[in-house]
């Protein structure tokens, strides 16, 4: 087998390999769960779409020169052109940390690495050409996925040769300066002609998309089979001139690869720290109090998770804050008839903080997922250690919530003559909605760490499987279990509230203590749940075995 | 009673048995080397002994307390040392300290800490977070954090991975000097003559099972057949051969 071959084979062979291992994975209920439900979503939204096709309006073939085509092959013509204005000029081919360590060591020429790339991005690209046909084109033509699929191959191919070609610009003298100033000119220039002559059929401007015109006929939907397999012929060669092109200018790649890969390393680290709430933002926030020698363990815990909500945590609360402050603010330069719309936003912040911070402040379990087994060692019960992880995203959100409800009814009270909301704001209501505030942040910080727990390796996606439908029914599953496990957690608190007001009315009928007295039994009965809960989580978490859950197996 | 009692010790993953019925134990002062070859289910044991995972079936006894039934009262005499460092991200060198010093309780930590960060050469790291450490620094204060307690059964998994010579010498110091002390530790390693070096005696599994236990001389002896040449390294590599492992009677 030549070095082209054993490439070939790696990437058909990855690529195949992680099919067979997401279907492996299917034996497992959880995971096979998670995919018909992935698929059923997916299934609905396929459906969805060719129902409601003809209810959008389709692109309607009226020959090569129709001022559709001419359109798409404009988008197409500033994605080419484009291109060379793009700062980097280090020839840098993109990869991943292995796949530079095997290849840059191994006696592989550019050609093979460049083809290795083409072959290995087929199949996401395929992905994307049926996500556009379907969801952009809605059409379910054949042909017309073949082409797209072409065209963002073809299209790949050409972004690699031109950030080949910007390097070898570059060493002859052709900076960046003047590729931007090249390409403003080029693009500049045809804007002006077309607006000047008020039609794209003119020669040069025929000249300019002749090639994307060929990408747009590939491409588009309704177009005659004849025509289409036409360009897609074109694209075909155009893509095998890019190839040979890029693998045959004389530039060092190399280093530029290393450079680019090590960026799209960090970047992909980035988004995912700051996708699962792990991202440091303020790394040098002092801790909120001196934790003492001696005490109760479970306080080293807390203590440990309110420094991560305030170093990972915080941007949420300052833009919470600032939403707040703006808001007030505009009432003091706004008319009397934006009161109104200043109070219900105010108390809706009050109403949706509970929800949103339940996932916006994730410092405990799921933040700890991947240390488990560093806190399976702690000299705690499980249930200790469950508990004191939940503590403290526990406290942060009561504070929020309690200091939104402050500025709220502080706010409402003394803008009663701006809005008829100020009546809800009085302090009595504001206690009760506190006094269950706490309780529901508990239930929905102790349903979100059960999961963690529960579906581990769903929360640690590998980073093979970012995306796919059984990340989205995993999804679907965890979101309907909420809502199924919050409305059974509440049912028992409703049931009791009726009569609680009652009898609360009855006896403190004037008290402004009335309904802060009425929540006090549902309250009772959502912390015993939530008690329930966490001793349930922390016998679960005494018995957890990371190995078999995580899939791993550690000899 | 030994301070770490393993008896009839099995550790499965779904059908796959990683653990088969393995018993040792590690008397006070005593360092025992868990060898094996690649797969053959050291780090498995030791999670166990950990109570990171549950066993399958057989009993760990740390200072006397069932790592299963008390476990709290067995961790606290515990600390296990991984290979790879798993440190919390957004807490700096000291503060893990800190909350190390608080989580086991220990009296006046702060006076204690000095001449461990001395130790391990980490007096300048004090603010530093983990991101900004090296592979071997996170090792070193994963090490720290583990001795903060001062704990009288330690377990080792590879503990000179990422060190540099002097980290390995100071740790290879701070082992025996621990062991001298009369903590009883478990080290596990692909490096015999780390184990030649610091153990009094060696357990070597293959397959999950226990192939040969006892004290290293005697079992260099037993290999040697006479001979006084013969190192660790080559003993292991005798009973772990294949010819060996046909002439061994089963579950041995």
């Amino acid at each position: 087998m030549n070095v082209t071959g054993a490439l070939a084979y790696v990437a058909f062979t990855s690529t195949k390999n992680r099919i067979l291992m997401g279907i492996r994975k299917l034996r497992n209920g959880r995971y096979l769960i998670s995919a018909l439900f992935g698929l059923a979503y997916m299934f609905m939204m396929f459906s969805r779409n060719f129902t409601h096709a003809g209810r959008r309006v389709q692109f309607v073939y009226a020959g090569a020169d129709s001022i559709a085509v001419d359109v798409m092959a404009g988008v197409i013509f500033l994605l080419l052109v484009l291109v060379w204005a793009w700062p980097s000029d280090d020839a840098g081919i993109a990869m991943s940390e292995a796949e530079m360590q095997i290849l840059f060591s191994a006696p592989v020429s550019r050609r093979d690495i460049l083809l290795y790339r083409f072959f290995r991005s087929q199949l996401g690209l395929l992905i994307s050409a049926v996500m556009t046909s379907i969801f952009g084109f809605r059409t379910r033509s054949f042909t017309g996925l073949a082409g797209l699929w072409l065209f963002f191959a073809s299209l790949s191919m050409y972004f690699t040769m031109a950030g080949q070609l910007r390097a070898r610009l570059r060493k002859i003298g052709v900076t960046f300066i003047v590729r931007i100033i090249a390409v403003a000119a080029i693009i500049g220039g045809a804007c002006w002609w077309a607006a000047h002559v008020g039609t794209f059929q003119t020669p040069l401007i025929h000249a300019l998309l002749f090639v994307p015109r060929f990408f747009a006929l590939a491409t588009l939907p309704n177009v005659p089979l004849a025509a289409r397999l036409g360009s897609m012929a074109f694209v075909i060669a155009f893509a095998v001139i890019c190839f040979w092109i890029a693998a045959t200018v004389k530039v060092d790649f190399e280093e530029g690869s290393l450079v680019l890969s090590q960026k799209k390393a960090n970047t992909v680290t980035r988004q995912r720290n700051q996708q699962s709430g792990q991202w440091i933002a303020f790394k040098r926030l002092p801790p909120p109090f001196r934790l003492g020698d001696t005490g109760v363990p479970d306080i080293a815990i807390i203590w440990k998770n309110l420094i991560a909500s305030l170093r990972i945590g915080m941007m949420p609360i300052v833009i919470m804050v600032a939403a707040m402050l703006f808001l007030i603010g505009q009432s003091f330069f706004m008319l009397k008839t934006a009161g109104d719309a200043i109070g219900a936003l105010m108390l809706l912040m009050c109403a949706i903080i509970p929800l949103l911070s339940a996932n916006l402040f994730a410092q405990d379990l799921r933040l700890d997922i991947t240390r488990i087994e560093y806190l399976k060692t702690f000299p705690m019960s499980g249930e200790r250690i469950v508990a004191a992880e939940m503590a403290a995203p526990l406290i942060v959100m009561s504070l929020v919530e309690l200091l939104f409800l402050t500025v709220t009814s502080i706010y409402l009270n003394t803008h009663g003559d701006m809005t008829k909301f100020a009546r809800f704001a009085t302090p009595q209501n504001m206690l009760c909605v506190f006094i269950f505030t706490v309780p529901i942040c508990a239930v929905l910080t102790v349903m979100r760490n059960a999961a963690v727990l529960l579906f581990p390796a769903w929360i640690l996606r590998s980073k093979e499987e970012p995306r796919g439908f059984v990340v989205t029914g995993q999804r679907l599953v965890v979101m309907l279990g909420n809502l199924i496990v919050l409305s059974i957690v509440l049912i028992p608190a409703g049931i009791v509230f009726a009569p609680a007001l009652f009898i609360a009315y009855r006896f403190f009928s004037g008290s402004p203590a009335f309904l802060a007295i009425a929540s006090l039994p549902p309250v009772a009965i959502i912390l015993t749940e939530v008690w329930f809960g966490v001793r349930m989580l922390g016998k679960y978490f005494d018995e957890f075995d990371a190995s078999n859950e995580l899939d791993r197996v550690m000899t | 009673m030994h301070p770490i009692e393993v008896i009839k010790l099995s550790k499965n993953y779904g059908d796959f048995q990683a653990v088969k019925e393995l018993s040792f134990t590690v008397k006070e002062g005593e360092i025992l080397g868990l060898v094996g070859p690649n797969g053959a289910g050291k780090t498995s044991t030791l999670r166990a002994l950990a109570g990171i995972h549950p066993p399958t079936s057989g009993q760990i006894r740390i200072k006397g307390f069932d790592i299963r039934e008390d476990a709290v009262d067995a961790k606290r005499h515990l600390a296990f040392f991984p290979d790879e460092p798993r440190l919390f991200d957004y807490l700096s060198v000291d503060e893990h300290m800190q909350f190390i010093g608080r989580l086991y309780g220990v009296p006046d930590f702060r006076s204690k800490l000095e001449p461990l960060l001395t130790e391990f050469d980490l007096q300048d790291k004090r603010k530093s977070m983990p991101a900004e450490l090296s592979r071997g620094m996170k090792q070193k204060l994963m090490i720290l954090c583990g001795f903060l307690h001062q704990p009288s059964v330690m377990i080792f998994d590879e503990p000179l991975t990422g060190l540099d010579p002097l980290g390995i010498r100071r740790m290879k110091e701070s082992i025996a000097r621990r062991a001298r002390e009369g903590a009883s530790i478990i080290l596990s390693s692909h490096l015999l003559h780390l184990v030649e070096e610091l153990c009094h005696s060696v357990l070597v599994i293959q397959n999950g099972t226990s192939i040969a236990y006892a004290p290293i001389d005697d079992l260099k002896w037993r290999i040697a057949q006479g001979r006084s040449d013969v190192s660790l390294e080559e003993a292991f590599l005798r009973i772990t051969s294949e010819e060996a492992a046909a002439t061994r009677p089963e579950g041995r």
